[in-house]
């Protein structure tokens, strides 16, 4: 067997398909992710959305009024679910 | 179950929900169904550590040997005497005995560490060198690249749990219609909230809050995954933080 634990950046990987990957931008968080991950299911918003909810609840945001909560969509927005005579939703 | 002692049924899915260093003590002692229980907890996080020997540069076969045979050293037990289980993370726990085991292994003569009295089928080594060769292969160390792939390796491991849940309730289909929205799953586009709406028969205004519902019991699984992998409930931030820096280390190269 090999012993290559003193480097620990030695690799012996041939084609390197990993560096030629298409790379795309999460809009909600700026993080870089694979083009083959659609932007709303960004690994770091995923991991950040199981942050404890009594932190994020006690955050300010623009999003939470008392205990109603809008729903953000991919970009951010809110998400309308509904309109009518009494108003959007 | 408690999530701190194990029943005496014997059952590892009473253990689904059990901090790791729990079930090193259980595994210790040698309550019913821990063993079983430390056995897939490590099924769940084998890939991390394939790839990180890989990184190292041991070739695919060897690298392939010695996760198999780390895991028969874990799970003889003779890794968890040289551990505090009662500190740290699984994460660090896992990566330190397996750097130990590596070093030890590079003073021997090469030696098959299979068979015995436990025999793994979890390690897929032709989907294991398929996985490592999408890896990047720049600047990236082999623990940046373990980090990274041990937070993906929760967010899938969040979704089956999510599967497991709706089987049990009776809600394969809502999971089906809703299980592109989250997880690392590649090549599944989610559909439209159109799409959802009339797979499951609801307006699109129940569609959109079912999604919505449906990533908070997703962010729900993965926060309680990743309390089991560490020592303390209070430090599961301070290791999702942890966790999306490396992932933001990696720059989408995963």
């Amino acid at each position: 067997m090999s012993d290559a634990s003193q480097d620990a950046t030695v690799d012996d990987k041939a084609g390197a398909t990993a560096s030629n990957k298409v790379i795309s931008t999460c809009p909600k968080c700026g993080t870089k992710i694979p083009d083959s991950l659609p932007p709303d299911r960004c690994p770091v918003c995923q991991l950040q959305g199981a942050l404890d909810p009594e932190d994020k609840a006690a955050a300010p945001s623009s999003h939470r009024f008392d205990h109603y909560e809008l729903l953000a969509g991919d970009n951010g927005t809110p998400v309308e679910l509904g309109r009518g005579a009494m108003g959007v939703t | 179950m408690n999530q701190e002692h194990a029943s005496k049924s014997g059952d590892p899915a009473q253990f689904r929900t059990t901090r790791w260093s729990v079930i090193l003590i259980a595994a210790e002692s040698q309550l019913p169904g821990s063993q079983a229980a430390l056995t897939e907890l490590c099924q769940d996080y084998w890939y991390p550590l394939y790839a990180f020997a890989r990184r190292r540069g041991h070739a695919p076969h060897d690298a392939q040997d010695l996760t198999q045979g780390f895991f028969l050293h874990l799970l003889e037990r003779r890794a968890l005497k040289r551990a505090d289980p009662l500190k740290g993370k699984f994460r660090s726990f896992l990566l330190a005995s397996f750097r130990n085991f590596l070093a030890d292994e590079a003073d021997r003569a090469r030696s098959l560490k299979r068979g015995g009295k436990h025999e793994f089928v979890f390690l897929d080594a032709e989907d294991a060198e398929n996985r490592y060769q999408l890896e990047p292969s720049d600047h990236l160390t082999a623990e940046k690249i373990f980090d990274a792939r041990w937070a993906m390796t929760l967010l899938i491991r969040a979704v089956e749990r999510l599967r497991e849940q709706c089987a049990a309730c009776g809600e394969t289909l809502r999971f089906e219609a809703l299980s592109a929205f989250v997880g690392v799953a590649v090549g599944k586009a989610p559909p439209s909230y159109e799409e959802v709406a009339k797979s499951l028969g609801i307006s699109i205004g129940a569609a959109k809050t079912s999604i919505h519902r449906f990533r908070k019991q997703h962010a729900a699984f993965l926060r309680q995954e990743i309390g089991r992998t560490v020592s303390d409930p209070a430090e599961i931030d301070e290791e999702i933080h942890a966790l999306c820096d490396a992932l933001v280390v990696t720059e989408g190269r995963l």
